[in-house]
């Protein structure tokens, strides 16, 4: 990397070569030491999950199971058709929400760009200002159950959480960036506005959009809040809420052992462990796929120029 | 080269797919939308007339609640000309979800509510609940008899009852109770311990003869272990973690528990018993305090010993378990903690309030709410004793309808048992309940109001110094600490507050 600012005439091959070594062997080593503290949580995660919780609390967490188990899984999947279920839904309401609120949120925000839009300091309020204030929980719980109808129902996963306020922003700052000449190329050479947008502006700004697209999808899958304010049948019960209520309702009948007659005596660490690794396995995919579009993205930047 | 071609593919292929995205969200999202929320309307404005809306919490979500709710409508529908709808909501939301109902004044007829979740004395003061006081007499008579008035008297608020109460066990059962191997091996004998300084010597043989990783008292970071107020005759009151009042004495005031003389007594006693080493080096995490008890981990606890506990006890760390009651019974708030109330929404209060009569009266009607139907979630083991058992292959874990929560429902001493061993306890129980002494303020009710920010502070100071009722603090050092912190962040204002509250309301009484 750093070959052309060095001569030749100052250090010999052999010298150059060994701190070569010693800087790459620096980097490697510094590099490896930040993937495994990012890697062993996850590790040590996995280990507890297929551990006994006897084991863990009195010997603490380690990296390889103790007294190897599956029942903290048999506890959480017990019911295996519930968690398929609330995967399905899980997976439909990413699908579907996340690329069309990015699309939604992406014509917002290149509307807001164009120079020949009218409305777009009002529009640009509109969102900036929901950023700062929102109706508040019940006002909106009101809104969604009684005049809406949407409790219970799959659209109360997707719809309230479409469009991001900051989001919008972010995607106005990529679209900005862009040259004018480029759009107003475009016009001359007859290409409408959809298709200026769909063929000229996204390709154009695939890092920005695959962000957004990011955290849409991660909201999306996290999401469990709002199934907790407007989900109560259990077939619409997305996987996080569904084990969410499943660890809480285990930490729940600890306080009820007073009151309650026999108690069901659930394994309570590493059903909490399992519940981590249930809850993140398929949004791992997601990351290698939206990548593509940032590295690309990136060397369309820098051919522009 | 490859790269522009890929793109002008991938271009197009990305407008193939918005389009198809597109086209699948608009019918996925507005098709099944439209009827469900049609379907919704419906449910909730026929509810009001055909089907009582019951709101309640719940261990799990049980596939054959829609089978419970058919059986039970047709048992109402004979009896009251009502049918029911089964709301139950989890547990760890419950109070979150009926907070918001209530805020938006969502349409319902019934829900649990308690002083510990869905908060009763709230839900009165916001008008969420209906008086009942008359109704419930005139539509509910037995039920009204069959609760004592010192029970009812805790569920009042400016002398109305706002919610029907479901018994269970309202003492605090205050004892020790010990593994009996512990108690078998060093010699434990009931009969001869009649105060918890008694335990001394069967302590110290702990300590000598177990490994030091057994503890002679269990104990916890979170105060768990510590003895409990009414074991020193300190009762609670206005829903502070320090003010206290004295249970024996009829015009008891409230005062901080720094100046409960008995109180300072006993962190004493404790002190001199964590310096002997039963407390073990340091309290355990709060979090592994149920591991610690299923490995036998400590040789005696300090807790609720209703009747009955010894074979719950078991049922859940499978070894025996032996237990003893130390301190008088004193009736607190107790009752106020398993309380079923009515919606101010509802346009069905009468049904609601026959529908209590019948619940906490009729055993088919109760039990068939608590453990599902008959050869299908339970059979019967022992029918004369009342004992039920699960049909085979059908377990605690798998069982399609087993909310386990009788309480939840109505009055628990009508509730079959689970257990061959536990028959009687109903009957101790209710024992223990009628005989228990009210305390001096049954009843009285703290609006925490005028001093929210003066209790949020000292609550957390309290929380720093929770082990200081298991000793683990240099008692000399600590108390005369957490006094000055207490005070300087309103502990007297609070007080005086209280004692305000509780003036006018002996006054009115």
């Amino acid at each position: 990397m750093s070959n052309a600012t060095r001569t030749p005439k100052m250090r010999s091959a052999n010298t150059y070569w060994l701190s070569n070594l010693v800087g790459q062997g620096a980097i490697n080593l510094f590099l490896l030491a930040l993937s495994l503290a990012c890697l062993l949580p996850f590790v040590v995660i996995l280990a507890a999950s297929f551990s006994t919780e006897n084991s863990i609390v009195n010997q603490g967490y380690s990296l390889l199971p103790k007294d190897f188990n599956t029942l903290a899984y048999q506890y959480l999947l017990v019911d295996s058709a519930q968690v398929l279920q609330s995967y399905l839904v899980s997976v439909t309401i990413t699908t579907i929400g996340a690329p069309l609120g990015l699309l939604i949120m992406a014509l917002v925000a290149y509307a807001m760009t164009r120079k020949h839009f009218q409305y777009r300091k009002a529009v640009a309020f509109y969102i900036f200002f929901t950023m700062l204030f929102s109706g508040g929980l019940v006002p909106s719980y009101i809104l969604i159950t009684q005049y809406l109808q949407l409790k219970d129902t799959l659209a109360v996963l997707i719809v309230p959480s479409l469009v991001v306020g900051g989001w919008v922003l972010i995607l106005r700052t990529y679209f900005r960036d862009l040259p004018e000449e480029l759009l107003d190329a475009a016009r001359i050479d007859g290409s409408g506005e959809w298709r200026t947008f769909f063929q000229i502006v996204v390709p154009l700004s695939t890092p920005g959009l695959a962000t957004v697209g990011l955290f849409s999808m991660l909201m999306y899958w996290n999401d469990w809040f709002t199934s907790l304010l407007y989900i109560e049948k259990t077939a619409l019960f997305p996987i996080q809420y569904l084990l969410y209520t499943i660890v809480n309702n285990m930490d729940f009948l600890d306080l009820l052992s007073q009151q309650a007659g026999v108690r069901v005596d659930p394994p309570r660490i590493p059903a909490r462990m399992a519940m981590v690794v249930l809850a993140i396995g398929p949004i791992l995919l997601a990351y290698p796929f939206v990548q593509r579009y940032f590295v690309r993205g990136i060397r369309v930047g820098s051919l522009k120029e | 080269m490859s790269d522009p071609k890929m793109a002008r593919i991938s271009r197009r292929n990305f407008l193939k797919w918005t389009g198809t995205a597109l086209a699948a969200s608009g019918l996925a999202a507005c098709a099944p939308a439209a009827p469900q929320a049609q379907q919704g309307a419906a449910t909730t404005g026929a509810a009001a007339t055909d089907a009582l809306v019951y709101y309640y919490g719940t261990r799990a979500n049980f596939k054959d609640v829609a089978v419970v709710q058919e059986a039970v409508s047709k048992f109402l529908m004979d009896k009251i000309g009502v049918g029911i709808q089964l709301n139950p909501l989890d547990w760890s939301t419950y109070s979150d979800k009926m907070q918001l109902k209530n805020a938006a004044s969502e349409k319902y007829d019934m829900a649990f509510t308690a002083n510990w979740t869905n908060d009763y004395y709230n839900n009165v003061k916001n008008g969420t609940l209906l008086d009942i006081t008359d109704s419930l007499q005139k539509l509910a008579p037995t039920l009204w008899k069959d609760v004592n008035p010192g029970a009812w008297d805790s569920a009042r608020v400016q002398k109305k009852v706002y919610a029907a109460i479901n018994q269970q066990t309202w003492t605090a059962n205050f004892g020790p109770r010990c593994p009996k191997q512990y108690a078998d091996k060093y010699g434990l004998d009931w009969d001869k311990i009649n105060k918890l300084e008694d335990m001394e010597p069967f302590w110290e043989a702990v300590k000598n003869g177990e490994p030091a990783d057994v503890k002679a008292i269990g104990c916890d970071d979170k105060g768990s272990g510590a003895i409990w107020g009414v074991y020193y005759k300190a009762g609670v009151i206005g829903g502070s973690s320090f003010g206290v009042i004295n249970l024996d004495d009829k015009d008891a005031k409230a005062m901080p528990d720094w100046e409960f003389q008995p109180w300072v007594d006993t962190l004493k006693m404790v002190k001199k018993w964590n310096d002997a080493g039963y407390y073990g080096k340091e309290p355990w995490p709060a979090a592994d305090f149920a591991a610690k008890e299923r490995s036998a981990k400590y040789a005696s606890h300090f807790h609720n010993n209703k009747p009955g506990v010894e074979a719950e006890m078991k049922s859940i760390t499978s070894f025996d378990w032996t237990a003893k009651i130390l301190a008088k019974n004193y009736l607190e708030n107790g009752p106020a903690a398993t309380m079923t109330g009515v919606n101010k929404q509802t346009t069905n209060a009468d049904a609601c309030i026959k529908y209590f009569e019948q619940v906490n009266t009729d055993k088919d009607l109760y039990n068939m709410l608590c453990y599902g139907i008959e050869n299908k979630h339970w059979v019967w083991k022992d029918k004369e004793k009342g004992v039920i058992g699960l049909p085979d292959g059908v377990t605690a874990e798998n069982s399609p309808y087993n909310p386990n929560s009788d309480w939840m429902f109505g009055n628990q001493f009508n509730a079959y048992y689970t257990d061959p061993s536990k028959v009687g306890a109903w009957e101790a129980t209710r024992k223990l309940n009628e005989e228990a002494t009210p305390s001096p303020v049954v009843g009285f009710v703290f609006d925490q109001t005028p001093v929210k920010t003066e209790l949020a502070q000292i609550q957390a100071i309290s929380e720093e110094y929770k082990t200081l009722g298991t000793g683990f603090f240099d008692l000399d050092q600590a108390l005369p600490e957490y006094t000055k912190r207490a005070k300087d962040s309103g502990a007297d204002k609070v007080i005086e507050e209280i004692n305000k509250q509780l003036d006018s309301w002996r006054a009115s009484k």
